[in-house]
């Protein structure tokens, strides 16, 4: 397994310590917050300094379809005009030869840059899979290679699929989606997967449900089963489950719009312009990130709160430095992810639910004496228990 | 259906060129014989249509069928797939019935079937040389006109004396084409081996989405009965609704608990075949064949 930056603004020195410290395996690029030129000057970098770690771009294609929105800030992907990045409207996408052109022009670019593999574009499926978008989503996905291959990738391949939490949660429809794309001839070498809240502001309880869970799952496993690589993005405390179900690939980022998928990224209801998030601790035992001063209040008491990693010296000090707060995310994900990453998958999951168990458990102890801040509560783990049950339905476990 | 089994002497001077011909066996409507083509042993395959109490559509139906499966062979070039003989398909008046027929290769040595039920136990690496080629005869049916064979079963699979063809499929009467008009009229009647039917043939939608990945779950079938003895599925004495329900709904006991001394992934390669999804059944042969050429 692979624990990757999803990277945005504000990257600092903390895509570099990672991969100095060896915390991330890799960075996973994304136009709206570096510009082309910019971009290649970073990969260049970062290619010739850490030759082994795993590079990748995610064009965003997706914002393409959002030439409607009043609020549109698509941010620094105007750079990329020259490049691939362009408005287009659904019927432009009905055409599978627009596709083909859509996806040669970003493989193209990615051709000129450092890239470990290629990430292919796609739409948001919005609502459902059975719709328009659904099916100009698996012309993406079936044109991909060859598309790729006519303007000479020799690289791997890997297919973004963006989903919404609205659709995924459809599961009959999931799996008719999911029995179709596996099947097809000359598909890419793996699936780039985006599950996207309609907002930030509500993208946890729109995630930590038990039936995008158990479908987000279900992607990674069936994906793995039919030998696809499968790379998570902004898959954040959500990840174990994933790489328990078979992903190889985990990812978060440093503020909450490269932890969550969503589209309102691009189009932002309100401006923010507030103060930086607090500081917080990923504890593996919690499931979740606590605030600083709840750590500092309740370590002595429950040490089962610290994951006694290397990256935690970081929180001995008065002062907390952001890139360290991140450093400290990635390695907790990552030895959490790692821990239920072996054995066969029934095994996997009952490691799972032991994780999920156990939290519920430490929770229930710091509850009477200490009040957590809403957002460090263990109200996330019922849905995650729940999913864990559908997904081992599903996968017929 | 009742098949009427013609005279032999009249059989043996309607098809006066081949030689001793005697009965061997009979299917759904199909009868079987052995008979000699000069040095050659073949089977002569003998298909009853029949007339009463039975609708043209019927008929057609089975007649259809028939040319189906002649026509398959006949295109198919995969050395696990039995081989058309020397009489082609031609309609046949014997005994005052008439029948569909032609031959095929006659192969020696016993079917899987007969295997099991003498309790012969394969190995590993046989089990694995019998996913190979069935594979292969799979991709081979394929790749005529997408079609699906749907009865891969014990009973339809020679064990071949043959060093290169260790195993050979056969009767592809049922095969159904995705790119051809269907053939069953009606969409809930679903031919084949009850307890050896895909889950998802039960769908009344299934012409929509059926592929190879059917043909895989009973490749998994046949290799969980000659494995272990046991059917993963079917409970014996049930009736036709019960094997159904257990067909959508009961998940097989995994086989190495069956069979322990089978390799983890050649163990997990089987039970994944038996998914009643089959977005769940590992498809890809260059994902496969790594497992099946292992040593372990």
């Amino acid at each position: 397994m692979k624990i990757f930056a999803q990277c945005g603004y504000g990257e600092g020195q903390k895509i570099n310590k990672g991969l100095a410290e060896e915390l991330i395996d890799g960075v996973i690029y994304s136009p709206k917050d570096i510009t082309s030129q910019k971009l290649r000057e970073k990969l260049t970098e970062l290619s010739e300094t850490y030759p082994e770690a795993e590079l990748l771009f995610d064009p965003q294609y997706y914002v393409s379809m959002m030439g409607k929105n009043p609020n549109l800030n698509v941010g620094k992907l105007e750079s990329y005009t020259d490049d691939f990045f362009s408005l287009v409207s659904r019927n432009k996408l009905e055409s599978e030869k627009n596709v083909t052109s859509d996806i040669k022009k970003v493989i193209e670019f990615q051709n000129t840059l450092p890239l470990s593999s290629k990430i292919s574009p796609n739409i948001l499926i919005s609502k459902t899979f059975d719709s328009i978008e659904g099916v100009i989503s698996k012309h993406f996905i079936r044109l991909a290679k060859e598309a790729a291959d006519e303007v000479g990738n020799k690289g791997k391949l890997i297919c973004t699929l963006a989903i919404s939490t609205e659709a995924i949660s459809n599961l009959a429809e999931l799996q008719e989606f999911l029995s179709s794309i596996t099947i097809i001839d000359n598909p890419p070498d793996g699936f780039y997967l985006l599950i996207g809240a309609r907002s930030l502001a509500i993208a946890n309880s729109e995630l930590f449900n038990a039936d995008v869970i158990a479908g987000w799952m279900l992607l990674n496993y069936s994906l793995n089963v039919n030998g696809f690589r499968v790379i998570n993005g902004y898959s954040d405390l959500l990840s174990p489950f994933l790489t328990a179900a078979g992903g190889e690939g985990i990812s978060t980022g440093w503020f909450s719009n490269l932890r969550n998928f969503s589209l309102e990224r691009f189009a932002p209801l309100k401006q923010d312009g507030g103060s930086l998030p607090i500081i917080r601790y990923l504890s593996t035992s919690l499931l979740n990130r606590i605030r600083f001063d709840e750590l500092n209040a309740l370590k002595d008491r429950f040490k089962q709160i610290l994951n006694n990693l290397g990256t935690d010296q970081f929180y001995a000090e008065e002062e907390i430095d952001r890139t360290n707060e991140i450093l400290q995310n990635w390695d907790a994900l990552y030895n959490i992810s790692l821990a239920v990453s072996k054995g066969s998958t029934k095994s996997r999951i009952e490691l799972c639910n032991n994780l999920v168990d156990n939290a519920i458990e430490l929770y229930s102890q710091i509850s009477p004496f200490f009040p957590l801040d809403p957002k460090s509560s263990g109200n996330h783990l019922e849905a995650i228990q729940l999913g864990l049950e559908k997904f081992s339905k599903l996968a017929e476990i | 259906m009742t098949i009427p089994i013609p005279d032999l002497g009249d059989l043996q001077k309607y098809f006066n060129q081949y030689k001793d011909i005697v009965f061997y066996g009979k299917g759904g409507f199909k009868i079987v014989y052995k008979m000699m083509q000069g040095a050659e042993l073949e089977a002569l395959k003998l298909a009853y249509i029949p007339k009463e109490n039975t609708s043209a559509e019927i008929q057609a139906e089975y007649k259809k069928r028939i040319t189906r499966e002649y026509e398959l062979l006949r295109n198919c070039n995969s050395p696990f797939l039995v081989k058309l003989g020397s009489l082609t398909l031609s309609e046949a008046i014997i005994s005052k019935e008439t029948f569909f027929a032609y031959s095929e290769e006659f192969l020696e040595g016993p079917t899987l079937y007969e295997l099991v039920k003498n309790n012969y136990k394969p190995d590993e690496a046989e089990l694995k040389i019998l996913a190979k080629c069935i594979i292969e005869a799979i991709k081979e049916i394929w790749s005529q006109g997408q079609s699906v064979h749907r009865d891969i079963k014990t009973q339809n699979i020679k064990k071949s004396k043959i060093k290169e063809r260790p195993f050979v499929l056969f009767d592809l009467g049922i095969a159904f084409s995705k790119i051809e008009t269907p053939i069953t009229i009606n969409p809930f009647n679903i031919p084949g081996t009850r307890q050896n039917i895909a889950p998802e043939m039960f769908d009344p939608n299934f012409r929509n989405d059926i592929d190879y990945r059917s043909d895989l779950y009973t490749l998994g079938i046949t290799l969980y009965e000659y494995a272990t003895g046991k059917h993963p599925i079917a409970n014996l004495g049930g009736n036709t609704m019960e094997t159904i329900s257990r067909i959508i709904r009961v998940i097989p006991e995994p086989i190495e608990k069956l069979r322990p001394d089978l390799s983890v992934k050649f163990s997990e390669l089987i039970n994944q075949w038996l998914k009643k999804k089959p977005h769940l059944r590992p498809h890809k042969f260059a994902q496969v064949l790594p497992i099946l050429e292992s040593k372990s």
